[in-house]
């Protein structure tokens, strides 16, 4: 790891040699053989071409999971979940995913930059540092007044922040965190004590949530989901799950019931089912329907334990969460299912809205002489009523350590670039007693970059009173405060994760809930943070913009939902655009139909719409493709609907995320980028289902048109795969004539037995929860490129619209996340309606139609039963993308693989993620899911240098590692000894269109729908 | 047999014996007004360069996306394949009729195909010439199609044989080369004549060449007269093979829509059908502008009509059969496809295939309408149309609502496609100009033939 | 007659053609066999891998046996001897002003051996299967100056891949002169899959 590389390791040559070799396409076919740089001095640990493993932290949000960072060659190329680690036990959302996006993002400062007369310069560190402890001196006097407004996280670095402020004699920094619910950590505090409580769905007989969107990135996701995805897969014992709130969020899909209410309505139906009021009171008061709220209340009092949790974004947020808090204490659920005692710490500490509020209206006052920004961004995602640029512009001096170009950063006098958390030091605390410790997985991308804390000490040592206060640099403070120093952080090293506890800082908070003016407006207005974008942060990684969103399947794009009923009264299509109206302000954006919206509201996803401003050439007229808004990626993507909230801050100090507002449709139309073709499964089987009271009984498999008589296409392993069982001759049967004394690749005493071996893949739409983290993975892991940019388009034909290559449906996802309704039909609205999600990839057929169509044998069945694509030999006639069933094969529409194009999708440094273990595809050929066959030569490498055969379940494929649901099993289906096996003898396992006899390598299981306790079976 | 001691009763064996010419008086007379319509006119040139010019906007269009990506044209996955690959299967289809013509009609000793056969056997080759093209520049790596062809290479690689694609190159490489022969060997009397009336020495010389020495001796006749036999019976079963292997591209899918046994037969005949229409398209303004109504006769013209009008009721056929099937195939993907096709999204291409293929074509029925010249020019455009719509009707609705109801899209062609489109057009056409400048687009000696002799009074025989 | 005759040649002149082509196509052409770049350092292998030092390969170019990648060896394990053996040779002095202090750089070698991008080739595979590696980089030993011995063309590959390796055939290449003369048999010869995903993925 880094500190054992001597300085005089010139690893930057290094990897710009091997950064320029594997971003080579495969089309190029003698390309120029460059330089062998070798090392200076070999680092030790560190085999060229093997890959080395850091235990780190992820900061993508504040849960503070826990990462392996693999690098290869000194370059970090792929993040997965730590297993060991107690809160995600090795899986890792989408956003975790993208972090190496932002380490290489190629908006990153490339060194300290000085504002001087309104233009830009690069600095030297040197004269950076001079200048911002020239400026400290400067206002001593007004020292006290400072604002530091750091990006929430957890561990010792706040601590640090304040002992070095406190040394200046300025208060302690603002820990901000935009996409916190503050209500529900505030009502958590007061009913269980703690911030964030473990919630044990595994426990619970009932899952009642009122409007708290655990899959959506709502607190400590992943553990939230990998909890509640084992509930769900216990089958008919599984806790049944009801969502309570005014839109079907991904959560709320995810439920086998939805009672829909109006914003702010959910406290009426707590209070209801508290036993405070009777129905028709609660239904009137919150729109939802009686019936439905009676049998729940019953079905609650039955259920013991149930699980109830509060989401607060609403104006009665904090409300609502006390109430809730009350409900799960009444029925005895506080130590069983909500654990206040395996709290998740990472949510302590993180100041309210209300106290960032408070430091923009010291700013206002002109009192306020030094401002430091680190990580938030204040100027995208206050609403536009707080009028922060006004107050920020009356601060004398501004100094921010953004990596990127945002919004508040554009505004500051001084940019002092920090490193990005996979290049530095520091720690957290994920649960009690468990320290996490963040280390450096590689050297600095950009020299031009440093350690905030590093350099927060080099200014204390300009300064004689603090000097003495610090060590030489922030890697020994922090060294110094682990209980078992040095040795113990020698141990973490290894693992990531140790025995201990971070003396946690105090926050006091002073904050009075705005009176809020009642807003008026016909529709009820929802906006919620992006799952994939999160507040706005991730807008700037090409594989969030590209993931679709979860429930509207949208990318590139922002949406105002709206349902069918509402639509047609407004004579509105999807694509129209429509003006979303309130107080505070107006924003448009195109329409989408969604039947998971209540008729009387309107919602928006917080996240896109940054600043486009025009691409300044900076650094003395050296254009190094900086630009301001929040970098090119986001540039004119979408409307921020965070312009239409008031700022008014609720009872436990977080923002009003609802209101009310009015709908114009504006006549303008656009196509919504979006990878939905129809959201109808037109009666073909595609996603399953059963119903929880149907399972273990016999039942006839679904067919679609299946031939009486035809063959039996059930999930036949190993051999038999009718494509590799021909080339052994009498279709391969094990009793065949000739077995044995075929020659071959198929031959089964094959010198290296590959024909032993029947790779196969199981995905239980039981646990799938839609969240998507397996397709960035497939994306990180395969060298996918990102399609969607403005420029990524032809020269002379070109439409620069984010999105518009989507809107053609070049999207390139391998691992592509369908979504299927069922049920509501008819268009009027109805909560009886359900979502299937399943995970559809290259099903890797038997028997596969694309195998015979490719004149060039691009495409062929290699012996252990994948369906392999040789991108080297494609000339691109397309046949069998035309002769797949499934549609899983991709086509490299433009050269997004080749460095000299406009649409190259890793622009310098984002290529240096490239996995060195798969081709990057040159333009015109075919590509799609190789079941990460990289990994298979991988693992049978490993096996062949230790001499054994392979283990049981030894590795897996990306999409099954992340998986945060524990939905994807890969393994080798000819082996007993594969767990894979024992899924595929499930009851519930199925192959998607059977009937065509392609045998596929895929196997789902169906999903389990839990009907309401009077509904009868099968109903829905 | 035709010259070669030519006594009255062995007449009817010639296959335009049943033919008159009254408006023909002797040979002489079919000698000038046949190579009178070689003489390059203004209107011939201002017609070969606007050839040129489309054909220049084609390839350059074809070049920038060879640059940029095959993104550049119209492509909109699930739809993979799109204009290229119709205008491929539409310009074979073309093809067709000229064998058929030259060929069938030879062995059946049609007469009406002697003053028609000649055009119809040279847009044959162009055809199959430009249609050849389509198949290199739809491909995503075009510097790379010699992969297609099986020859020994270093990689050890062969090509697929199961691929259809690799019968198509066969298939097609076999018609070029058999039409070209056919047409080759038919021409070498006629080039003879004209070496021997030619007087400039350059293009003497290369007539000469051309003509391989014909010296229209007895022998020569002979050999000719039975090689011209086997090469129409060589070429007759290609109107067959090579048609229903260009079907198979699409009948070997499990593609809704494609995967059918009717597309075989169901091509053939569409492909006459369009050759037939083609052949409309160019002889009536041959005989108008040159001036040669008294040698492709309204008879000729109604024989074509009405093969033209058989062949399209065996499309009709087709196109009811397809639907029938489907509706009783009980198979769901079929059924929601073919409801897609004529119901749905694509109705207005389907409409137009169907009115186009099926109904303007009725109106042969009327033999007013089959001997008005006009008439069956406009209706030849409407049938290129139609059968061009066809192969889109074929090729992109099914692609667009497959299997996977997530992934079905629609298909919408850039400047690209239609740029190269027009460019196949300019190939076309440039070659079949720049032929019938050059070479007598009626056959001189098989006129000759069915003009009554005037020796014959003197009671002599041969010449 | 002659006549006849005359025109007989075209077909034949046609047929020669293709017959070029073909061959043309066949002879691997684009292999950039035999090229042997002058190195920024004048790197004797002779010196080192025959001789009296003998060194084994893997002594420098250390991770041929457990990496895809063969590895170079590190500047300083060039001084490890040389900051006192041969010191005063120009070619290493060269070495040492790479490896001086300040201006520490390390070698620009020229590439010789390279693989296209969409090719997978890992050298321990073959190194432990006891593919000696002068079976395809050549007599280095007694190269003074490296060039690229095979075609590295894909046939050349899948050749070995099918037919197998030869034990004897390899120990020959590395100098060691094997005097028997029967031929291995041929379960002795060491094939290896040539499934494509094998090496194209």
């Amino acid at each position: 790891m880094s500190e054992t590389t001597t300085p005089r390791v010139r690893r930057r040559e290094f990897l710009k040699v091997l950064g320029a070799g594997t971003a080579a396409g495969a089309a190029a076919c003698s390309e120029p053989t460059g330089k062998l740089i070798p090392y200076l001095v070999s680092p030790d640990q560190t085999v060229p071409g093997v890959s080395t493993y850091f235990a780190s932290v992820c900061r993508e949000c504040s849960a503070t999971c826990g990462i392996i960072a693999e690098t290869r060659d000194g370059r970090v190329i792929k993040l997965e979940g730590n297993p060991e680690h107690p809160l995600n036990h090795g899986a890792l959302c989408a956003r975790g995913q993208s972090a190496v996006q932002g380490l290489y993002n190629p908006d990153r400062f490339r060194s300290p930059m000085i504002k001087t007369g309104g233009a830009w310069k690069m600095a030297t560190w040197d004269e950076a540092i001079a200048l911002l402890s020239q400026k400290l001196g400067e206002h001593k006097a007004r020292a006290g007044s400072a604002v530091f407004l750091n990006q929430h996280e957890s561990g010792s670095f706040p601590t640090f922040i304040d002992s070095w402020l406190s040394s200046f004699g300025m208060r302690p920094h603002v820990s901000v965190d935009f996409e916190a619910d503050h209500a529900v950590i505030e009502a958590n505090k007061r009913s269980y004590g703690v911030a964030w409580p473990g919630l044990a769905f595994g426990q619970a007989q009932l899952i009642v949530s009122v409007g708290a969107d655990f899959l959506d990135g709502w607190g400590s996701s992943v553990q939230h989901q990998l909890d509640f995805a084992d509930a769900r897969a216990k089958g008919a014992s599984a806790p049944r799950f009801v969502y309570i709130g005014p839109r079907r969020s991904l959560t709320g899909l995810n439920a086998d019931q939805w009672v829909s209410c109006t914003p702010g309505g959910e406290l009426a139906i707590v209070n209801f089912l508290l036993g405070r009021g009777d129905a028709r009171a609660a239904a009137t008061a919150s729109g939802a329907n009686a019936d439905a709220l009676t049998a729940l209340a019953r079905e609650l009092a039955a259920a013991k334990p149930s699980l109830v949790i509060a989401g607060g974004r609403g104006e009665n947020g904090l409300e609502v969460a006390l109430a809730v808090g009350a409900l799960n204490k009444a029925a005895g659920n506080v130590g069983v299912t909500v654990r206040p005692a395996d709290a998740a710490l990472g949510f302590e500490g993180i100041s309210k809205q209300g106290d960032v509020m408070a430091a923009v209206e010291r700013m206002r006052s002109g009192s306020v002489a030094v401002a430091f920004v680190r990580g938030p961004n204040p100027a995208y995602s206050l609403s536009p009523s707080a009028k922060f640029a006004e107050a920020f512009g009356n601060v004398a001096f501004k100094v921010s350590f953004s990596l990127y170009p945002d919004e508040t950063t554009e505004m500051c006098d001084l940019i002092l670039p920090d490193l990005h958390s996979l290049e530095q030091w520091g720690d957290s605390e994920p649960v009690k007693g468990t320290l996490g410790l963040q280390q450096p997985a590689m050297d600095p991308v950009f020299t031009g970059s440093r350690a905030t804390a590093d350099v927060l000490i080099a200014v204390a040592k300009k300064d004689a009173a603090a000097a003495s206060k610090f060590p030489a640099d922030f890697r020994t403070w922090l060294i110094a405060r682990l209980p078992a120093g040095t040795a113990q952080r020698s141990a973490m090293l290894a693992k990531g994760i140790g025995a201990g506890s971070i003396t946690r800082r105090e926050v006091s908070s002073t904050t009075t809930p705005s009176s809020v003016a009642a807003a008026a407006g016909e529709y009820f207005l929802v906006t919620y943070p992006s799952p994939t974008l999160g507040d706005g942060r991730g807008a700037n990684k090409p594989w969030l913009q590209e993931l679709p969103d979860p429930v509207t399947k949208i990318l590139w794009s922002s949406w105002v939902e709206i349902h069918p009923e509402t639509a047609a009264k407004l004579g509105v299509e999807r694509g129209d655009i429509l003006e979303v109206k309130t107080a505070a302000g107006s924003v448009r954006a195109p329409a989408l139909v969604y039947l998971g919206i209540r008729p009387d509201t309107v919602a928006m996803a917080i996240g896109q719409g940054h600043a486009t401003a025009a691409q300044p050439t900076f650094f003395d007229g050296k254009d190094t493709g900086v630009q301001w808004g929040y970098g090119r990626y986001s540039r004119s993507v979408g409307a921020n609907a965070g312009a239409l909230l008031s700022g008014a801050v609720n009872g436990g100090g977080g923002w009003v995320a609802s209101g009310k507002c009015d709908v114009v449709k504006t006549g303008e139309r656009q196509t919504v980028p979006t990878t939905e073709g129809s959201a109808r499964q037109h009666g073909r089987g595609i996603a399953q289902a059963i119903e929880a009271s149907e399972l273990g009984k016999p039942q006839e498999a679904e067919s679609h048109g299946h031939i009486p008589g035809a063959a039996s296409t059930a999930f036949l392993p190993g051999l038999r795969s009718p494509v590799a069982a021909d080339a052994q001759g009498d279709l391969g049967a094990p009793t065949a004539a000739d077995k044995g004394n075929q020659v071959g690749m198929y031959d089964p005493n094959h010198p290296l037995g590959m024909a032993k071996r029947r790779w196969a893949m199981t995905i239980d739409l039981a646990r799938c929860t839609g969240c998507s983290a397996c397709v960035t993975a497939c994306y990180a892991e395969n060298n996918i490129p990102t399609v969607g940019a403005p420029w990524q388009n032809g020269v002379v034909y070109a439409e620069k619209r984010p999105g518009f290559n989507i809107t053609r449906g070049r999207e390139m996802n391998w691992l592509r996340l369908e979504r299927y309704y069922e049920g509501a039909e008819k268009g009027g609205f109805t909560e009886d309606f359900e979502a299937r999600f399943i995970p559809m990839m290259c099903q890797h057929c038997g028997n596969a139609p694309c195998e015979p169509v490719c004149p060039v044998y691009a495409t062929y069945h290699a012996p252990d039963g994948l369906n392999v694509q040789v991108y080297n030999r494609c000339v691109g006639t397309r046949y069998c993308s035309n002769n797949c069933p499934y549609k899983v094969r991709y086509f490299n529409w433009f050269g997004y693989g080749e460095p000299d194009r406009i649409q190259y999708a890793f622009p310098e440094p984002l290529n240096w993620q490239l996995n060195p273990d798969v081709t990057v595809r040159g333009k015109g050929v075919m590509e799609k899911c190789s079941f990460c066959v990289q990994r298979i030569r991988e693992a049978e490498n490993r096996a062949v240098l230790d001499q054994r055969e392979m283990a049981a379940d030894e590795f897996t494929t990306a999409c099954a590692a992340a998986c945060p649901s524990r939905a994807i099993v890969f393994g080798d289906a000819a082996d007993d000894s594969w767990s894979v096996t024992k899924y595929v003898a499930n009851e519930r396992a199925y192959h998607v269109f059977e009937e065509l006899n392609t045998y596929t390598a895929v196997v789902y299981l169906k999903k389990i729908n839990h009907a309401a306790a009077g509904a009868g079976a099968g109903e829905r | 047999m035709a010259t070669a001691a030519p006594p009255m009763e062995q007449r009817p064996n010639i296959p335009s014996a049943t033919v008159r010419l009254p408006a023909v008086k002797d040979y002489e007379q079919v000698d000038r007004e046949i190579m009178g319509t070689l003489k390059p006119t203004l209107g011939w040139f201002a017609a070969l360069a606007t050839a040129i010019l489309c054909l220049l906007i084609g390839v350059s269009a074809w070049f920038y996306q060879v640059y940029a990506g095959m993104g550049v044209a119209g492509y909109n996955p699930p739809v993979m394949w799109g204009v290229y690959i119709i205008s491929f299967v539409f310009w074979v289809g073309i093809g067709h009729a000229g064998t058929l013509i030259s060929a069938i009609l030879y062995l059946f000793r049609a007469g009406f195909r002697t003053s028609i056969y000649r055009c119809a056997e040279a847009m044959t080759v162009f055809a199959v010439m430009t249609a050849g093209l389509f198949p290199i520049l739809h491909l995503g790596r075009p510097w790379k199609f010699f992969w297609l062809i099986p020859y020994p290479n270093w990689r050890l690689l062969w090509p697929q044989f199961k691929s259809p694609l690799v019968w198509d190159v066969f298939a097609i490489l076999t018609y070029l080369t058999v039409s070209s022969t056919f047409l080759y060997i038919g021409l070498i009397p006629d080039i003879a004549t004209l070496r021997d009336k030619e007087t400039n020495p350059v293009r003497k010389a290369i007539y000469a060449a051309m003509s391989l020495g014909w010296r229209n001796s007895d022998r020569e006749w002979r050999h000719f007269t039975r090689a011209y036999l086997f090469l129409a019976a060589f070429s007759t079963p290609l109107v067959l093979s090579v048609h229903s292997v260009v079907s198979f591209d699409f009948a070997m899918a499990l593609t809704p829509g494609w995967h059918a046994t009717i597309f075989p037969p169901y091509f053939v005949a569409g492909a006459i059908f369009s050759g037939l229409g083609m052949v409309f398209t160019i002889i009536i303004p041959i005989r108008k502008f040159f001036k040669l109504q008294h040698y492709v006769t309204l008879n000729d013209l109604d024989a074509a009509a009405k093969m033209c009008l058989f062949t399209s009721l065996v499309v009709g056929l087709a196109y009811l059969t397809e639907f029938q099937i489907a509706w009783m195939s009980g198979n769901k993907y079929e059924q929601d496809y073919f409801w897609n096709r004529v119901f749905g999204q694509w109705a207005w291409a389907a409409w137009i295939m169907l009115i186009c293929n099926m109904v303007l074509p009725l109106s042969l029925f009327s033999q007013k309408l089959r001997r008005n010249p006009s008439w069956l020019f406009i209706l030849s455009l409407f049938i290129n149309l139609g059968m061009w719509f066809e192969r889109f009707v074929i090729v992109v609705p099914a692609l667009s609502h497959e299997f996977e109801p997530w992934q079905w899209g629609t298909y919408a062609p850039t400047w690209v496609d239609y740029a190269i489109l027009l460019g196949s057009f300019g190939w076309f056409f440039m070659w079949f100009l720049l032929f019938i400048k050059q070479l007598p687009v009626i056959a001189i000696t098989e006129m000759k033939e069915i003009v009554p002799p005037k020796l014959r009074k003197v009671g002599g025989g041969g010449h | 007659m002659t006549q006849r005759r005359k025109w007989t040649a075209i077909p034949g002149l046609i047929l020669l053609a293709i017959g070029a082509v073909a061959l043309s196509a066949y002879s691997g052409a684009s292999s950039s066999q035999n090229n042997s770049p002058v190195q920024p350092i004048l790197f004797p292998h002779p010196l080192h891998a025959a001789g009296n030092l003998n060194m084994n390969c893997l002594y420098c170019h250390n991770t041929a046996n457990k990496s895809p990648d063969p590895g170079l060896p590190a500047v300083s394990t060039c001084m490890g001897c040389h900051l006192i053996a041969r010191a005063d040779r120009p070619e290493v002095q060269k070495l040492a002003k790479y490896y001086a202090m300040g201006s520490g750089k390390p070698v620009p070698w020229v590439r010789i051996h390279k693989l296209p991008e969409y090719v997978r080739f890992p050298h321990m595979r073959h190194v432990n299967a006891g593919v000696t590696c002068q079976s395809c980089h050549g007599p280095v030993q007694e190269m003074t100056q490296v060039y690229q011995f095979a075609s590295l063309n894909m046939g050349w590959c899948v050749n070995c891949h099918v037919n197998g390796y030869d034990p004897r055939e390899g120990l020959k290449a590395t100098g060691i002169v094997d005097t028997s003369t029967t031929v291995t048999p041929d379960a002795e010869r060491k094939r290896a899959r040539y499934d494509c995903a094998s090496c194209h993925y």
